[in-house]
C-alpha cells in the first residue's frame, strides 16, 4: 500500500497546491515541499530495504479477470530513480519559488510540477508493465503542459506540441513493444519478464519487440535522430528544464533500457541498435552544443551527448558498461540539474540567455559564477576518465582486478 | 407474442430512422427517444419473452431455471438512464444551436438554403 | 568485438568537445570582458535561490572526491537490480595512475582547450551552414503538410458539414451491412421455440404502440400532437416490461417517460413552434425507403432472436446472487454488486452528460415566445402561471412521494426498486414543485446544490468500490449483513446492509442530482430569457 500511496501523493497534492496557492505563494511552495517530503516518507521503509537487497513488490487485484493488477516494485533501480525524482524534485520547488515572476502562477507550476512527479514515481516504481505505460504516457501530458506553462508565448506552444508528438508516438511504439513481450513471456509482470530473458532473446518476436521498445525509450532519452525536441523543449521555465529535461523525464528511457536490461540485451541486435545510436547520439549532441550561442540551448545539446553516452554504455551490454552507465545516470542529474539552476539564475539576473552579450558576470555575481564553475567542470570532465572504457575495449577480460570504473568520477578536475 | 414484439421492434425502428432523417432538431429527437425504445425493447428480448416470473427469488414458487434472465434487464436498465442523458443532451444542443445560429435545422441553415 | 576501438574514440572526441563547451561556457559567460546591452543590471540572486545549486554542487564534489563513501552503497545496489545478479568487479578511486583511461583525459582536454582557442574560423563556417538542416522547420513540414493535411483531406472527403447526409450515410451502411447479414446466413429465419400464446390485451396493448408510432410519425410537424404520442408510446413500452417480467424495468421506463416528457416539453417552449414542410418530395420517399428496409430489417432480426432457444449465463446470476451479493432481486444484484464496474461507468457517462449541459446552457439567452403568441386556434395564454390546485397537491405530495423513494431506495436489493428508480422518482417529486411552483418559488426554498450532489454520489460509489481494498479484495467486492431496524422493520422487513447499499446510494445521488440539474437548468433559462418574472435571474443551480 505505501507505494501506491507514494505515488499517488503528488497527484492528490497537486490539486490541493493549486488551492493553496490562490492563498499565498510561499503556502504553496511549502505545500508542494510537503507533498514531495511526503512522498519521500512513505517510500521509505521500502528504500531501507532495498538497501539491504530486497526488492519490495505489492499488488493490488484490480480487475483480477483480466490480469490486470496495480503492482508496485522497489528495488535498488527503483531506489536510484525515486530518490533522484523526489530530490530533485524538492531542490526544484525551492528554486522555482524564486524563479517565477510575480504574474506567473505558482500554483499552475507546482500543479503541473507534482502531476510529473507522481508519474514518474508511478513509472519507476510499476511492476506491471501496462501500469508503466499508461504512467508514461502521463509524463508526456505533464511534460506538454509544463513546457506550455508560458502558454502565450508561441515558441512554447510549438516546443510543447512537438515534445508530445514525437514522445506520444514513442509512447505507442512503447506499448506495441510491451504487448509483443507480454505475448512471449505470457506475463506483463516485471519479475517474470527479468526472470525470462534467454526466452525472449530466443523468440522470433525478439526484433519487433526490441525495435518497438527501442524506439519508445529512444524518443523519450532524446537519441538521434528524435533529439531535435529537447532543445525546443527549453521554452519551458528553467526550473521545469532543471527537473524533467536533464535529471528525470529524459532519463525515462535509459530507466527503460536500465530496467529491460537483463531481459533484452546481450544480442549482437541490441549492442549494435543501443550501442550505435548511443555513439551517434553522444557525437552529434557534443558538436552541436558548442555552437549553441543560448545557454540554455548548449545545455540542451549538453544533455542530449551524455544521454547518448549512457544508452551507448547500456549499449555494450557487459555488466561493467551497465555499472558505468547507472553511475553516469547519478552524476549527470546532479550536475546538470545544478547548471540549469545556474543558467536560471544568469537569466533572471540579467534578462536573456544569450552568451554573445553575457560577459564577465564574475565581477557581478561571484558566488553564482564559482558554483556554476564547478558544475561546468563536472560536465566537462565526465566523458574524459572512461578508464573501464578503453580497458573493456583492449582487454578480453572485463573483470580484471584493475577493471575500473572511473568513467564518470564526477569532479575531474580539469 | 413473439410476433407482436418483432412487429412492434420493426415499427419503433422504422419510425425512428425516418424520424432521425427530418431537416429539423425536434423531430431528429423524438426519432432518438423512438430507436432508443426499439434498442432497449430489443436487448430486452435477448432475454426471451417469460410471463409472470420476474428474477426476484423467493417471490414466485417457480424453480431458478425459469425465472426471466437479470441480465438483459440490468443492461437495459441503465441504458433507460443513460438514454434519457443523451436525450437531454441532445435537447440541448438544439437549443444552443437555435440560439447561436437563430433556427432549428440541423444543419444550422435557414430553409431554402442549399438542399443537398 | 571488432570495433572496440570505435567506442574510446567516439568517447574521447565527445570528450574534446565537451570541454570546449564547458570552457566557452565558464569563459564566455564570466569572463571575456563586459556585459553587452543587457536589459538589467546583474548582481547575486536572493540567497534561498542560490541554495539548491550549492547542494548540488556539494555533491558533485563529494560524489567526484570521495566516491566509495557517498555513492558507492547506492550504485551497487542500483547496479545489481540492473543486472538481475552478481556485481562485477569495480573501483570507484579518484587515481588509479597511469592507464590508457588517464591517456584518453589528457588529450580530450588538451583537445578540448585548442578547439575552444581556435573557436573562431569554426563559428564562421557553422553560421555559413546554419540554417541548411532545421530539424523543426522540417517538423512542423511533416506535421502540417503530411499528417494534419492529409486528415483534414481525409475527414472533409467523409464531413460534409451535414448531419443529414451523415445520418443517412451512417444508416445506409449499417443496413447493407446488417441485411447482407441477414440475408447470407444460411439458418431460417424461425427459429424453434416455442411461440407463448396472443392474448387479447396484449393484442390491443401491441395495436396501440404501432399506432400510435404510426402517427407521432406522421404528424411529427404538429409538434405538441407528437410529443404527446410519443408519451403514449413510452407507456406502453412500460406495460410491455410489465407483461414480461421486468418490474425493475417498467418502474425505470415509467419515470424516465414523466422526465422526458416534461424535459421535451420546456425544450418545445423554445424551439420554433412549427416545423416546415420538407422541400423536397424525394427526399422524403427516399427516407421512407430507408425507414421501411430498417423497420423490416430489425423486425425480423427480432423474430428470429425472439424464435430461437438461448443458453444464457442468467442461471448463474440466479444462483449467486443470494450468496454472493446478499439481495434477491437478481437485476439489482447485477447492477450493484456483479456489474458494478459497469454501473460506476455508466453513472459517470450521466455525470459528464449533466455537466455538459449546464455548460451547454451557460450564458443561455434563448428568445422564448412572447406572452401575446397564439396557438393557430387563436388561443391565448393561461393568465394563471400556476394553479392553485396543482401547486397545493404538489406541495402536500413532496413528503409523500420522497418516502416512497426511500422505500423504493431501500427495498431495492430484494424487491424491484433500486438507486436508479429511487433516484428518478426523488427527482420527479422535486420537480413537481418546479413545475407547479414556479422556479424561483421552488429554488428559495430548496438550498440543494446538483453538482456537489452528482460529485458526492460519484465519490460515495468510487470510495465503496475502492474500499474493498482496504479488505485485500478486488474493486466493489460487496460485503454485506442482515439488518432489521426496530420500529419500520414491520413495513419494510429485514434488509440486508451490504456495501452495495452504499454503491446504491451513490448511483441515486447521481440521478437525482443529474436529473435535476439538467431540468433545473432550462427552467432557468427560461427565466433568464424573461426577466420580468421575479428575481430568477440572478439565482444559479
Amino acid at each position: 500500500m505505501d507505494l501506491l500511496l507514494a505515488v499517488l501523493t503528488p497527484f492528490l497534492g497537486a490539486g490541493l497546491v493549486a488551492l493553496a496557492a490562490r492563498r499565498s505563494r510561499a503556502l504553496a511552495a511549502w505545500g508542494a515541499g510537503a507533498v514531495a517530503a511526503l512522498a519521500l516518507l512513505l517510500l521509505l521503509p521500502a528504500m531501507a530495504a532495498s538497501f539491504g537487497g530486497a526488492t519490495t513488490i505489492q499488488r493490488l487485484p484490480w480487475i483480477p479477470a483480466a490480469g490486470l493488477d496495480l503492482a508496485f516494485r522497489l528495488d535498488g533501480l527503483g531506489l536510484l530513480f525515486a530518490l533522484l525524482i523526489l530530490g530533485i524534485g524538492l531542490l526544484v520547488i525551492l528554486y522555482a519559488h524564486y524563479y517565477l515572476s510575480l504574474e506567473d502562477s505558482l500554483g499552475r507550476l507546482y500543479a503541473y510540477l507534482l502531476l510529473f512527479m507522481g508519474s514518474m514515481l508511478g513509472v519507476v516504481l510499476s511492476e506491471n508493465l501496462i501500469q508503466l505505460l499508461v504512467f508514461w504516457e502521463l509524463t508526456s501530458l505533464s511534460s506538454f503542459l509544463l513546457i506550455a506553462y508560458w502558454r502565450r508565448r508561441e515558441a512554447a506552444r510549438r516546443g510543447a506540441r512537438m515534445a508530445l508528438a514525437i514522445t506520444g508516438a514513442g509512447g505507442l511504439a512503447l506499448l506495441g513493444g510491451f504487448i509483443l513481450l507480454g505475448e512471449i513471456v505470457g506475463s506483463y509482470d516485471l519479475s517474470v519478464v527479468l526472470a525470462s530473458g534467454d526466452a525472449v532473446r530466443a523468440h522470433p518476436l525478439y526484433l519487433p519487440a526490441l525495435l518497438l521498445i527501442l524506439l519508445g525509450a529512444f524518443t523519450k532519452s532524446a537519441q538521434f535522430p528524435f533529439h531535435f525536441w529537447l532543445p525546443h523543449a527549453m521554452a519551458a521555465p528553467t526550473p521545469v528544464s532543471a527537473y524533467l529535461h536533464s535529471a528525470t523525464m529524459v532519463k525515462a528511457g535509459v530507466f527503460l533500457l536500465a530496467r529491460l536490461f537483463p531481459a533484452l540485451s546481450g544480442t549482437a541486435e541490441w549492442t549494435w541498435l543501443v550501442g550505435g545510436v548511443g555513439l551517434a547520439t553522444l557525437l552529434i549532441g557534443a558538436v552541436i552544443a558548442l555552437f549553441k550561442h543560448d545557454l540554455k540551448g548548449l545545455l540542451a545539446y549538453s544533455t542530449i551527448s551524455h544521454l547518448g553516452l549512457i544508452t551507448a554504455l547500456f549499449g555494450i551490454g557487459t555488466p561493467l558498461a551497465a555499472v558505468a552507465g547507472v553511475f553516469h545516470i547519478i552524476n549527470h542529474a546532479i550536475f546538470k540539474a545544478g547548471l540549469f539552476m545556474a543558467a536560471g539564475i544568469i537569466d533572471h539576473e540579467c534578462g536573456t540567455r544569450d552568451m554573445r552579450r553575457i560577459n564577465g558576470l564574475w565581477k557581478y555575481m561571484p558566488h553564482t559564477a564559482t558554483l556554476a564553475m564547478v558544475a561546468a567542470a563536472a560536465m566537462a570532465g565526465v566523458p574524459l576518465a572512461n578508464g573501464f572504457l578503453s580497458r573493456k575495449s583492449s582487454s578480453p577480460k572485463p573483470s580484471r582486478p584493475e577493471g575500473r570504473c572511473a568513467s564518470a568520477g564526477c569532479c575531474r578536475w580539469p | 407474442m413473439e410476433a407482436l414484439i418483432a412487429l412492434a421492434i420493426g415499427v419503433l425502428t422504422g419510425c425512428g430512422v425516418y424520424l432521425v432523417l427530418r431537416a429539423h432538431t425536434f423531430p431528429v429527437v423524438l426519432g432518438l427517444t423512438l430507436l432508443s425504445y426499439a434498442v432497449n425493447l430489443f436487448l430486452f428480448a435477448t432475454g426471451r419473452l417469460v410471463i409472470g416470473q420476474p428474477p426476484v427469488i423467493g417471490s414466485a414458487a417457480a424453480a431458478l431455471g425459469q425465472l426471466a434472465d437479470p441480465l438483459p434487464q440490468a443492461l437495459v436498465l441503465t441504458a433507460i438512464v443513460i438514454g434519457f442523458a443523451m436525450t437531454a443532451f441532445v435537447i440541448m444542443l438544439s437549443l444552443r444551436a437555435r440560439a447561436e445560429l437563430g433556427n432549428d435545422h440541423v444543419d444550422g441553415r435557414q430553409e431554402g438554403g442549399t438542399q443537398s | 568485438m571488432r570495433f572496440g576501438w570505435l567506442l574510446p574514440v567516439a568517447v574521447t572526441v565527445a570528450g574534446v568537445f565537451a570541454v570546449a563547451y564547458s570552457l566557452r561556457f565558464i569563459h564566455d559567460v564570466f569572463f571575456n570582458g563586459e556585459p553587452i546591452d543587457l536589459p538589467r543590471t546583474p548582481h547575486e540572486p536572493p540567497r534561498w535561490m542560490k541554495v539548491p545549486v550549492e547542494i548540488l554542487v556539494v555533491l558533485c564534489l563529494l560524489v567526484g572526491i570521495f566516491p566509495a563513501q557517498t555513492v558507492e552503497p547506492l550504485l551497487a545496489v542500483a547496479a545489481t537490480a540492473v543486472l538481475q545478479g552478481p556485481l562485477p568487479e569495480h573501483d570507484l578511486a579518484l587515481w588509479h595512475g597511469v592507464s590508457p583511461a588517464l591517456w584518453m583525459s589528457v588529450i580530450a582536454l588538451a583537445g578540448g582547450v585548442l578547439l575552444y582557442l581556435g573557436r573562431r574560423p569554426l563559428y564562421a563556417l557553422h553560421d555559413r551552414l546554419e540554417g541548411r538542416l532545421d530539424a523543426r522547420a522540417i517538423f512542423e513540414r511533416v506535421l502540417e503538410n503530411g499528417v494534419l493535411r492529409w486528415a483534414r483531406r481525409f475527414t472533409a472527403a467523409f464531413d460534409t458539414g451535414s448531419l443529414q447526409r451523415q445520418a443517412a450515410l451512417f444508416i445506409v451502411s449499417a443496413l447493407v451491412l446488417g441485411g447482407s447479414g441477414l440475408l447470407l446466413a444460411p439458418a431460417p429465419l424461425t427459429g424453434t421455440r416455442p411461440l407463448l400464446p396472443v392474448d387479447g390485451v396484449s393484442l390491443m396493448a401491441a395495436l396501440a404502440l404501432v399506432f400510435a408510432t404510426l402517427a407521432a410519425t406522421a404528424l411529427h410537424r404538429q409538434r405538441l400532437t407528437a410529443l404527446i404520442l410519443i408519451g403514449a408510446v413510452g407507456l406502453v413500452v412500460a406495460l410491455v416490461f410489465v407483461k414480461f417480467s421486468a418490474p425493475d424495468l417498467a418502474l425505470t421506463q415509467l419515470s424516465v417517460e414523466v422526465v422526458t416528457i416534461v424535459l421535451l416539453l420546456l425544450a418545445l417552449y423554445f424551439l420554433p413552434q412549427t416545423t416546415p414542410a420538407e422541400t423536397s418530395e424525394s427526399r422524403r420517399w427516399r427516407d421512407g425507403a430507408m425507414a421501411l428496409v430498417a423497420g423490416s430489417g430489425a423486425a425480423a432480426l427480432a423474430w428470429a432472436v425472439l424464435t430461437r432457444p438461448v443458453d444464457s449465463i442468467a442461471a448463474w446470476f440466479l444462483a449467486n446472487s443470494v450468496t454472493g451479493g446478499g439481495g434477491r432481486n437478481v437485476v439489482n444484484v447485477i447492477l450493484v454488486d456483479f456489474r458494478g464496474f459497469d454501473t460506476f461507468g455508466e453513472i459517470t457517462v450521466l455525470a459528464i452528460a449533466a455537466l455538459g449541459i449546464f455548460a451547454l446552457l451557460e450564458h443561455l439567452h434563448l428568445p422564448g415566445p412572447t406572452r401575446d403568441f397564439h396557438d393557430p386556434l387563436r388561443r391565448a395564454w393561461d393568465a394563471d402561471l400556476h394553479p392553485v390546485i396543482m401547486a397545493t397537491f404538489a406541495r402536500l405530495l413532496l413528503p409523500l412521494a420522497l418516502l416512497v423513494s426511500a422505500f423504493i431506495l431501500l427495498r431495492g436489493h430484494n424487491l424491484p426498486g433500486g438507486g436508479f428508480i429511487a433516484g428518478l422518482i426523488t427527482a420527479i417529486a422535486l420537480i413537481m414543485q418546479y413545475l407547479a411552483n414556479g422556479v424561483a418559488w421552488t429554488h428559495a426554498r430548496l438550498p440543494a446544490q446538483t453538482h456537489p450532489l452528482i460529485a458526492g454520489g460519484l465519490l460515495l460509489a468510487l470510495l465503496t468500490g475502492a474500499a474493498s481494498w482496504f479488505f485485500g479484495r478486488p474493486f466493489l467486492t460487496s460485503a454485506f449483513g442482515h439488518v432489521n431496524l426496530p420500529w419500520i422493520g414491520q413495513w419494510i422487513g429485514e434488509f440486508e446492509l451490504a456495501s452495495a447499499m452504499a454503491f446504491d446510494l451513490g448511483v441515486y445521488c447521481v440521478v437525482v442530482g443529474a436529473t435535476l440539474l439538467i431540468l433545473i437548468n432550462l427552467g432557468l433559462a427560461h427565466h433568464a430569457s424573461h426577466p420580468g418574472d421575479a428575481a430568477a435571474t440572478e439565482v444559479k443551480v
